[in-house]
């Protein structure tokens, strides 16, 4: 009977032993002790690597410790990683509702856009833009070989048709990979940053901008390092309304990469 | 001294008396200023009484009495005919010193029973200080329902602040914020008769809400104050409720005022008087009030309920449809600010569609503050069936008599709906609603954890991929336009291919020459001639004859010499291959022979 009871707690801790970094932090989630969550996702990230379901749950458990710039930097890499996280998304609008953030309000067509380029991974696009090419290649060769005149009218068409699709499902692989690797967007990190009309400390008020609160998505358009180390960039030029540009230091934001 | 007033009515037909209650009661005296005389009466209604027992007031002198005063009186109203008769015993004493003084119970025998009046008090006011002591000799007034005493206005014409003023009377001095204040504006006079009177401008109160009350302007009062004796009225009176902290001040307001004031005139050896009207112009009273603030931290729930106040709640069903509509009443009575406390708020379940809710305040002044009830009717309309608890009805006040915040709660209420008829109407317009919105939930499970995230997009050999597809469709299209081409023209390849083969038949058979294979040699050298004149004039095995030939080549253009070389060679090769051993011409000689010939007709056809 003691060998038994042995045996089950060491299988029980070998059981416990089997759960994987992340699944512990999932637990720690679930039961409200977010500090231990966040370690544990944050150990998981560097020892296993990192998933977009990764970066949400860190997301999730940075909100419930009220870091919302950095809930909001772990949502958009969740995004970075997978565009179709509709959980990450429907988070990053609640916070943004919640806490007022809402950047400038994008056009129809520009949000028609990118829904789809979100509709699917880079990869997946990459690989729907590869099929839908051999099926035009295909379709072409079937106009230029086949004597029938029925069967050659209908490759005509369906082939422009095809170009068509080919061309946007190829623009849409390149604007999702582009999304998913570029460097364009920064959150807010302090909680509350006075952007400035040059790139510097701003002197005196006529040189302040906007003061933007914590967690406010800007994107960037340029940067202006300083001499002596061009790697990193000292000041960030930012669109902060749409069209109105500001400067922000590096250390006051989180750069989305 | 004796009055009687008798009223008579006479009356036709039978008209019937109602028995008055039997009443008898002390009427103590107002006004009394030590030194004066004054009057206490007994009265007795509707009976006849005998045997007064009267016991004597302690610190008052009994001058005389009783002396008998009777009145009746007869009044018919709608047809019912009533009486009344009083008999009043009236005493007269002299008040020595001031003071609080007692008249104590008396009894009288009616009809063999004794009744008995209670005791009563009264208040005897100090003298002016001013006030000549030889007027104490002179009794003014004698009848209990009169003053009795007069107040000395200052003899000379002139009117001093003294003699006519208006003072705001505060019950308290220093007051919690919306803590009810009791204000009174009180004129003050010396004079006996006020013939006219203005207010130029109106009472301010600034940073008070205030409430009105009714008062009948009556000067009736006499009032010790300063060390002096004033006839008084009440102007006006104001339960007021501080909204401010800090010293607040109320203003009086100014008055115009024509006084009578008796002037005496001298008439050689006496005086006599005679009112004169004189005006006066009463500036502002003010009157300052420290309003402190309510003590923090104030609880949640607090409303500024100020005063003593307690609630009630009352739901009459438990049990209802959806679609129906049920109140609960919530009362709150008390005293305080009552009329602007706001109806506390109740946390209905989300389910339930409310009304807006109905207030009613029944509220008096009660004294120095406002008594009465505030009734909150909260109306809902549950629109979903099940169980529902409507929650507690929390009510916050601060009571400035203990100082302290008192929190009162009612019992929560479970009510269960069930599924009504017509439960279509409301829900669905709203539709769903969301109670509480948060973020949403973390995923479990595997997440795919992985070091290296790469993208197809980032190879350039998958946007090569597009170019060698491109190429190897091209490539396809360029092979199958040639085999498509030289399929459609047949002939022409056997034309364009009949030198080559000719030339490797005649190597073939060069070859033989070699190898000493002389017989191979001519059958190789025959076949090379022949099939490079059907390849080069499309002429089928069957039609290859020499005269077939001969007219191909002429009407090629070929010489007569040329065709007829042709022909020979031909032969040549026939006769040299079935007579082996006589060769007219050598192997070498007819190789060569070919040769040129074939290269002749070359020559010819692509002219």
């Amino acid at each position: 009977m003691k060998h038994l009871i042995a045996l089950f707690i060491s299988f029980s801790f070998i059981f416990a032993n089997a759960q994987s970094l992340d699944e512990k932090a999932d637990q720690a989630y679930s039961e409200g002790d977010f500090q231990q969550a966040l370690e544990l996702y944050q150990q998981a990230a560097t020892e296993n690597g990192v998933s977009s379901m990764l970066y949400y749950n860190m997301g999730n458990t940075y909100y419930r410790l009220d870091s919302i710039a950095k809930a909001i930097g772990c949502y958009e890499r969740a995004l970075r990683l997978d565009p179709k996280n509709d959980d990450a998304r429907a988070n990053i609008k609640f916070i943004n509702d919640r806490y007022n953030l809402t950047g400038p309000e994008k056009s129809a067509p520009t949000i028609f856009l990118e829904n789809i380029t979100d509709s699917l991974h880079p990869n997946s696009w990459a690989i729907l833009s590869l099929i839908l090419f051999i099926i035009l290649l295909f379709d072409i060769a079937l106009y230029l070989f086949n004597n029938k005149e029925k069967i050659r009218k209908i490759a005509f068409f369906s082939s422009v048709l095809l170009l068509i699709v080919v061309s946007f499902s190829c623009l849409m692989t390149h604007r999702s990979y582009k999304k998913a690797t570029e460097v364009k967007y920064c959150i807010i990190s302090q909680p509350s940053v006075q952007l400035s009309t040059l790139p510097a400390v701003p002197a005196n008020p006529s040189q302040q901008a906007f003061t933007v609160p914590e967690g406010y998505k800007l994107e960037i358009i340029d940067s202006l390092a300083t001499p002596l180390d061009k790697a990193n960039p000292m000041w960030l030029e930012v669109n902060v309304t749409g069209d109105s540009r500001a400067w922000v230091s590096v250390n006051d934001v989180d750069i989305i990469r | 001294m004796k009055k009687i007033s008798l009223f008579i009515l006479f009356l036709i037909a039978s008209v019937t008396a109602i028995a008055q209650q039997v009443d008898f009661t002390i009427i103590p005296p107002r006004n009394v200023v030590a030194g004066d005389r004054f009057r206490v009466a007994y009265r007795l209604s509707n009976a006849e009484g005998n045997s007064l027992q009267a016991p004597q007031i302690d610190g008052c002198t009994l001058l005389y009495g009783p002396s008998t005063s009777t009145s009746f009186s007869t009044q018919i109203i709608n047809g019912r005919q009533s009486s009344s008769s009083t008999i009043d015993y009236v005493y007269t004493y002299q008040a020595d010193n001031e003071g609080t003084f007692t008249i104590p119970s008396a009894s009288i025998n009616v009809d063999g029973k004794t009744l008995r009046a209670e005791a009563k008090q009264f208040k005897v006011l100090p003298p002016d200080k001013n006030r000549p002591q030889s007027q104490n000799a002179y009794p003014q007034q004698q009848y209990p329902s009169q003053q009795s005493v007069q107040p000395q206005q200052s003899s000379t014409s002139k009117i001093s602040s003294d003699d006519i003023f208006v003072r705001v009377i505060l019950n308290k001095s220093t007051a919690y914020e919306h803590e009810a204040v009791e204000c009174t504006l009180k004129l003050y006079t010396k004079y006996e008769a006020i013939s006219s009177f203005n207010s130029t401008s109106l009472p301010t109160f600034e940073g008070f809400l205030i409430e009105e009350v009714d008062v009948k302007a009556e000067l009736n009062q006499i009032e010790h104050y300063n060390g002096q004796n004033y006839r008084t009225a009440i102007l006006k009176k104001y339960i007021l409720y501080p909204q401010k902290t800090g010293k607040l001040t109320v203003n009086s307001g100014a008055y115009d005022i024509v006084v009578q004031q008796l002037e005496r005139i001298s008439q050689g050896f006496f005086y006599i008087t005679r009112p004169v009207e004189q005006s006066v112009h009463l500036a502002d009273y003010k009157s300052t009030l420290n309003v402190t603030p309510l003590p923090t931290p104030q609880p949640e729930g607090f409303n500024n309920a100020v005063g003593n106040f307690s609630i009630t709640d009352e739901l009459p069903v438990d049990a209802m449809k959806t679609g129906e509509a049920a109140t609960l009443t919530l009362n709150v009575s008390g005293s305080g600010n009552i009329k602007f406390i706001k109806e506390p708020t109740i946390e209905f379940p989300d389910e339930f569609e409310l009304y807006p809710v109905k207030n009613d305040v029944n509220a008096s002044v009660s004294g120095a503050t406002m008594k009465g009830q505030l009734t909150c009717q909260y109306t809902f309309v549950p629109q979903y069936p099940g169980n529902f608890t409507i929650p507690a009805v929390k009510f916050v006040y601060f009571n400035p008599a203990d100082k302290e915040y008192h929190t009162l709660t009612t019992q929560p209420h479970t009510i269960s709906v069930a599924k009504g008829a017509n439960t279509i109407s409301s829900p669905d317009s709203q539709g769903l609603k969301a109670k509480a919105e948060d973020i949403r939930y973390i995923r479990t499970g595997n997440k795919n954890l992985s070091k290296s995230h790469s993208y197809l997009a980032s190879s350039s050999f998958y946007w090569i991929a597009y170019g060698i597809l491109t190429a190897i469709l091209i490539s396809v299209l360029i092979l199958y336009r040639k085999q498509l081409q030289r399929k459609s023209d047949v002939a022409g390849m056997r034309i364009s291919k009949a030198g080559k083969v000719a030339r490797k038949r005649l190597k073939a058979a060069d070859n033989c020459i070699k190898e000493g294979k002389t017989d191979a040699f001519y059958g190789t050298l025959l076949q090379a001639i022949w099939g490079y004149v059907g390849d080069k004039f499309s002429l089928n095995a069957s039609t290859l004859t020499r005269d077939n030939i001969s007219e191909q080549l002429s009407a090629h253009g070929a010489s007569e010499s040329l065709i007829s070389e042709i022909i020979n060679l031909i032969d040549d090769c026939e006769m040299a291959r079935y007579t082996p051993n006589d060769p007219s011409l050598s192997p070498d000689q007819l190789m060569k022979k070919a040769q040129a010939l074939i290269q002749q007709i070359e020559t010819i056809t692509k002219k």
